[in-house]
């Protein structure tokens, strides 16, 4: 076959595969050039609506993409992908939407942000779907390096700068310690392939007879993943960079990068290297054990929410890793979208009502929410129901996700780790639920109420709303999660 | 479990690091020569060859006049030098990939398409670090 020939099939039947993260990367493109040429100083806010319009778009491409493999076995669509790449989209739509008042207070509105959002979250699109380790470095890469600069984006703050540098070097560290572990698999198996199933294969042939290099090889990529996903031991960029990130791209670090990763996490992991599972399945139950007990600890001494949502995302991670743990990979997948779905939700609210009240001046210390009960009913009812379902009570869909997730733990005999999980979750309810207390019955300084924007309001409407009414289909749930199939 | 090396494995699969061996020798051989050179050069034959005699001036860091450094040697540098590092970086990246295909080049369009493409990627990043200013040095 003729080089021409195999281009004329990659075109017509590989790019299909990638219809949604290529338009993200040729519109985002267009918008830097020549597009922004054509929009004056004061019109910025427009990208706004083209970048959210361009995510749609790649969206309804990704969940309508063929269920195949492609570009010589490097991507794969199939309901790990598409569910996963919905999730990403998701996360940055509600990301543009919440970053508009801020933008807009501190006249920082350009069209840079939008494009890197719309990169980032190409990049994340190709995450889920590689099934190369070269193509999985390379997407994750694209995600982080746009990551790095949005987190300093307000340029002119300390204290964003400062938080910019700490995870761009942590993260290109840790880059390093994924790809030397790559390259350690690569030799290991032979140094004939990166895909991830012929890796698989070679490996446990390898490793079967016990190999140091395989060990120190899966061992490191491990790191890598756990790097990107803010696992204990390796989670101490994530509370400062939350911390110093413009708060709406905090709310995107907690839920579109994380979604992507753990995505390809099952992708390496749970689907990847079963033939070498003994190897890493000791390392990453005391990475999950650590990030449940560390996440959940070090959030009770938190007077930022910011950083107490940035230690209870920890945590939250250490639970999704049970899901990677599990033997049974599909089963594994639906439990983790689902909690990922939920935890979006959650998140989305809790960080829209954190960032209107920062819009006042106030809203990162915890103390700011005194009285928040009396002053504005609604929001901290919202806010309530968003830290409840977040702290997993019953009846919340933050219940049911976690209930899914740990049931599943304990059928693939995770006994131990579960039983740490619902201690911790105990340990978590006090830190949610310190705050409904603070609104509620702490006294406050009448302050003047502001009026919220609209598409705040609206991220906080629909969340709540979809979290109370997941709340009555519950086990419902599990019907629409089964279509995240594997294969 | 864990044991090292790969020595137990049949032949088709042996060991995967035998075939860089000879990169090993290259590497110890490169380390004995100039391991020797800096100290044949610097030590043995200054002590054969150069005239003894002293002088103070002769261990400041220049001996033609220039200054020392008075102040704290930890200065603040030009950002523009960090910009153009990286933007430096891109474009060499971008020549590192050009020569493997030029050498694989045989007046295949198709494949000249595709660099085609792979360069006009680049040059739309190109005009636009050029439309923001990046290249300039004053502002």
């Amino acid at each position: 076959m003729s080089f021409a020939q195999g281009l004329l099939e990659a075109l017509t039947k590989d790019l299909p595969l990638l219809y949604g993260p290529a338009l993200l990367a040729v519109a985002a493109t267009l918008m830097l050039w020549p597009g922004d040429r054509f929009v004056g100083r004061g019109n910025k806010k427009a990208w706004a609506f083209v970048a959210a319009l361009v995510l749609l778009a790649a969206g309804a491409l990704a969940l309508t993409a063929p269920t195949d493999e492609g570009f010589n076995r490097m991507f794969r669509v199939d309901g790990l992908t598409k569910g996963f790449q919905a999730l990403c989209v998701m996360g940055g739509l509600i990301t543009i939407a919440l970053s508009q008042p801020q933008l807009n207070a501190l006249k920082e509105q350009t069209v840079e942000y939008y494009a890197l959002i719309l990169f980032s979250v190409c990049g994340m699109m190709l995450l889920v779907g590689a099934t190369d380790l070269v193509s999985m470095y390379f997407s994750l890469e694209l995600m982080a390096l746009c990551i790095y600069v949005l987190v300093a984006y307000l340029r002119h703050q300390e204290r964003s700068v400062e938080a910019g540098l700490k995870y761009f070097l942590l993260g290109a560290f840790s880059s390093g310690i994924l790809l030397y572990g790559i390259s350690l698999l690569f030799a290991a198996a032979g140094g004939v392939t990166t895909n991830l199933a012929e890796l698989n294969g070679r490996l446990a042939l390898v490793s079967a007879n016990g190999s140091l290099l395989v060990y120190a090889g899966v061992l490191m990529v491990l790191v890598g993943f756990a790097f990107k996903v803010a696992a204990v031991p390796f989670h101490m960029w994530s509370p400062d960079a939350y911390e110093g990130a413009p708060t709406p791209i905090t709310a995107f670090m907690s839920m579109a990068p994380k979604a992507a990763a753990l995505g390809a996490f099952l992708r390496v992991f749970g689907t990847g290297f079963q033939g070498i599972a003994s190897d890493w399945m000791l390392p990453l139950a005391y990475i999950a054990g650590a990030s449940m007990v560390l996440g959940n600890v070090a959030a009770l001494r938190q007077q930022s929410l910011k950083r107490l949502l940035a230690y209870s995302s920890i945590a939250h991670v250490g639970y999704m890793l049970l899901g990677v743990m599990s033997g049974d990979a599909q089963a594994g997948a639906q439990a983790i979208w689902l909690y990922m779905l939920t935890y979006l939700l959650m998140q989305s609210g809790a960080f829209a009502i954190l960032i209107y009240l920062q819009g006042k001046g106030e809203g990162e210390r915890i103390d700011d929410f005194r009285g928040l009960g009396r002053r504005q009913p609604v929001l901290a009812f919202a806010m309530m129901v968003f830290l409840l379902s977040l702290a997993g009570i019953p009846p919340l869909v933050g219940f049911f996700s976690k209930f899914i997730l740990f049931k599943l733990a304990i059928e693939q005999g995770h006994v131990a780790l579960t039983v740490l999980a619902l201690l911790t979750s105990a340990v978590a309810a006090y830190y949610y639920l310190n705050v409904v207390a603070v609104m509620y019955f702490k006294e406050a300084p009448e302050t003047e109420r502001a009026p919220m924007g609209s598409l705040a309001t609206l991220v906080v409407t629909v969340s709540c709303a979809l979290i109370l009414v997941g709340t009555f289909f519950g086990f419902r749930l599990m019907d629409w999660m089964g279509r995240i199939v594997l294969g | 479990m864990i044991q090292t090396g790969t020595a137990s494995l049949e032949p088709a699969m042996s060991n995967p690091v035998a075939p860089f061996l000879p990169v090993l020798i290259l590497l110890l051989a490169a380390l004995a020569m100039g391991g020797f050179i800096v100290w044949a050069s610097g030590w043995l034959l200054p002590r054969l060859l150069k005239p003894r005699n002293p002088q103070a001036h002769k261990l400041t860091p220049y001996e033609c006049g220039v200054p020392l450094f008075q102040q704290d040697a930890r200065r603040r540098y030009n950002i523009q030098f960090y910009l153009v590092a990286v933007l430096f970086i891109l474009f060499d990246v971008e020549a590192a990939f050009l020569l493997p295909w030029a050498v694989q080049f045989k007046s295949n369009l198709a494949s000249f398409g595709v660099m085609l493409a792979f360069v006009a990627t680049l040059l739309v990043g190109y005009v636009y670090v050029w439309g923001k200013g990046a290249l300039e040095w004053e502002r």
